[in-house]
């Protein structure tokens, strides 16, 4: 059993950095400049934010729930940063990080005691987000720091710091995955009820995935302030769509207990050089949606297909 | 046999629940707000609510057969921006626009169907399929401008009082009403709907077709949400993008407030059509204390949390 886990776990990374390398190579081929140091600074930025919140997505559907609420709490932290940082300066990020993880662990704790599903939940804590922020910041506005895009976009070593923010969220999750938190995030999504007779605090996991589902929303609602230097209340309604397409192609399976966090990046990865293409291509933005409503389709629909035949 | 009796019981008794939560904040806001709790004023509510009522009719068939359909917004927009479109630029009259704007509305219907019928997809994972090409399928038609339309008899229809002094919404929404709830009282497609909801497996083995069962509760939830589409422009004189969205989370907090169980299952239209007067009720009452657009989303929101937390620690209490 398990040893099989490890074994389909090891054989679904290839696969899908295998279409994130073709796609990359089309789009270096399109557009060449791509691999100087602006282009692959740009890509990052686009990529990194869209990484923290499919991320955010795969732990959820790692304990077999969603998050609806990813991009509510993305337009809610830059709208609490823009509105904040005038006179708080660097503790609104804090703060912001302070709110979203509350909201986080509200959903999730709702979900483990109420016992409903976290679909629901979370839809309602969107609109309780997405409505709160609607009301701090009616109309996209407040100021940034420039010592946070300078960060954001800032490129010291070679590397894009924002990279190095991915990287490092990377590193996190490898060493939480070895504590007996991480084994029962898994266990929990793989089979609840045996990971309740273990003793795995099964409620914990659900909670625990749900802050911080919301804390790399978070994150990445930062990245998205030091981008666009405001604060905005819908910025992030199209992030949860997205979110789910690249939990989808970075491997995880809403079935649960399956899913890593390379993959979620390699899925945003996907998403990223696949809307960069389209651009390139010189398709119209409104394009977009049908574009990335069929690459969603396609995901799930290989996905669900993949997992029935491993069933067989 | 009498324990059925008695949970039977308690089941109506959760669908009464709107109506007396209604009945109450009537009597609040009669009380309270000058102008309110007049005969009138019910009317204008009960016609308003018709737009809500309609679409909800669709997400309560569809959550009682145990999905979810978060494409109703985007085919309410769809619906309309085909009709005012094909009146526009292809000269088509009022009424085979219209159908234009059903059979749009209903091809996505089906394409969810089929997506959570035989493909299995997760049904919030393939409505959302839906919603996000129907709504890329509007921006491309309108490219971003949408028109007016001008229909005067339909126009007139939807407004003003008609038979039984009562508008087209009304009228509508009674119709829908009377064969929702026979559809799902009184036939068979009823009980399998509750079979699919509560145990997939049950329906093959009890030799339904699940798939068949799927794709046409997707399909007549997008045909409601298509009218709602065709309505609203009679309503309103023209089309815009978005114009739907509203609707989307509206619905399922009608049908959650209306007592049915959002696991799919058990459900009943009487408790959503309670649900949605209700909240037609509240939102009138935050407009009027202009009460923000965010925050009226934030308190719908907290209403459906609390409602679910409610239901389901009753439920737990009965088990």
């Amino acid at each position: 059993m398990n040893a099989s886990r490890v074994r389909r776990l090891s054989s679904r990374i290839p696969v899908v950095f295998l279409p994130a390398a073709f796609f990359l190579a089309i789009n270096i081929a399109l557009n060449p400049r791509i691999l100087s140091l602006r282009g692959i600074n740009n890509l990052a930025l686009q990529t990194v934010s869209l990484g923290l919140v499919v991320m955010a997505q795969t732990l959820v559907v790692i304990v077999r729930e969603m998050d609806m609420s990813v991009g509510a709490v993305v337009s809610m932290t830059t709208v609490l940063v823009a509105s904040t940082m005038g006179s708080l300066h660097f503790l609104s990020i804090p703060l912001a990080l302070l709110v979203a993880g509350l909201f986080g662990a509200l959903s999730g704790a709702i979900v483990a005691y109420a016992k409903i599903p976290g679909i629901v939940v979370t839809l309602a804590t969107s609109m309780i987000i997405g409505g709160l922020a609607l009301v701090i910041m009616p109309q996209a506005g407040g100021t940034i720091d420039d010592a946070l895009s300078d960060f954001v976009n800032g490129q010291p070593f070679l590397v894009p710091n924002c990279f190095l923010l991915l990287l490092a969220v990377l590193l996190v999750w490898r060493y939480v995955k070895g504590t007996r938190l991480g084994t029962a995030i898994y266990a929990t999504g793989g089979n609840p009820f045996s990971a309740y007779a273990s003793g795995l605090p099964v409620a914990g996991a659900k909670i625990a995935a749900y802050t911080g589902s919301a804390l790399l929303a978070a994150v990445a609602g930062l990245v998205i302030c030091g981008k666009t230097m405001t604060g905005d209340a819908t910025i992030g309604d199209p992030y949860t769509l997205s979110s789910i397409a690249g939990t989808v192609l970075g491997g995880a399976s809403f079935t649960g207990g399956v899913g890593t966090m390379a993959g979620a990046v390699a899925g945003a990865l996907i998403i990223g050089i696949l809307v960069h293409v389209l651009f390139f291509l010189g398709l119209s933005s409104h394009y977009q949606y049908i574009a990335e409503g069929l690459i969603l389709l396609a995901a799930v629909t290989i996905g669900v297909l993949a997992e029935r035949r491993g069933k067989k | 046999m009498k324990a059925g009796k008695l949970s039977l019981r308690g089941e109506s008794l959760r669908y009464l629940v709107p109506y007396l939560l209604f009945v109450i904040c009537w009597f609040v806001v009669a009380t309270a707000v000058r102008g309110y709790g007049t005969l009138d004023h019910f009317l204008y509510i009960v016609q308003f609510a018709g737009f809500l009522g309609i679409v909800s009719a669709g997400q309560t068939l569809v959550i009682v057969a145990g999905g979810i359909d978060l494409s109703v917004g985007a085919l309410i927009t769809l619906s309309a921006v085909v009709t005012t479109q094909t009146m526009y630029a292809n000269h088509l009259a009022f009424p085979a626009a219209a159908l234009c704007g059903l059979l749009a509305s209903l091809a996505f219907g089906v394409l969810s169907g089929v997506g959570v019928g035989s493909i299995k997809i997760p049904p919030l994972i393939m409505t959302l399929v839906s919603a996000t090409i129907a709504k890329g399928a509007a921006l491309l038609m309108t490219d971003g401008s949408p028109h007016e339309m001008r229909a005067q008899g339909f126009q007139d229809w939807v407004v003003k009082p008609g038979a039984f002094g009562i508008n087209g919404i009304l009228q509508t929404w009674i119709a829908v009403s009377v064969l929702v709830v026979f559809l799902m009282g009184s036939t068979s497609f009823g009980k399998k709907l509750q079979f699919l909801g509560s145990s997939p497996k049950a329906t093959v083995y009890a030799g339904y077709n699940p798939k068949t069962l799927t794709v046409s509760v997707y399909a007549i939830s997008a045909l409601l949400s298509g009218a709602t589409g065709i309505l609203l422009i009679g309503f309103t004189g023209n089309s815009y993008l978005g114009m739907g969205d509203t609707y989307q989370l509206s619905t399922l907090a009608a049908v959650v407030m209306g007592g049915t169980s959002i696991l799919g299952g058990s459900g009943s239209y009487a408790g959503t059509i309670a649900g949605a007067l209700l909240l037609t009720l509240i939102t009138s009452v935050l407009t009027l204390f202009s009460v923000s657009g965010g925050a009226q989303v934030a308190i719908e929101g907290a209403i459906i949390l609390l409602l679910m937390i409610a239901y389901a620690s009753a439920t737990r209490v009965r088990d």
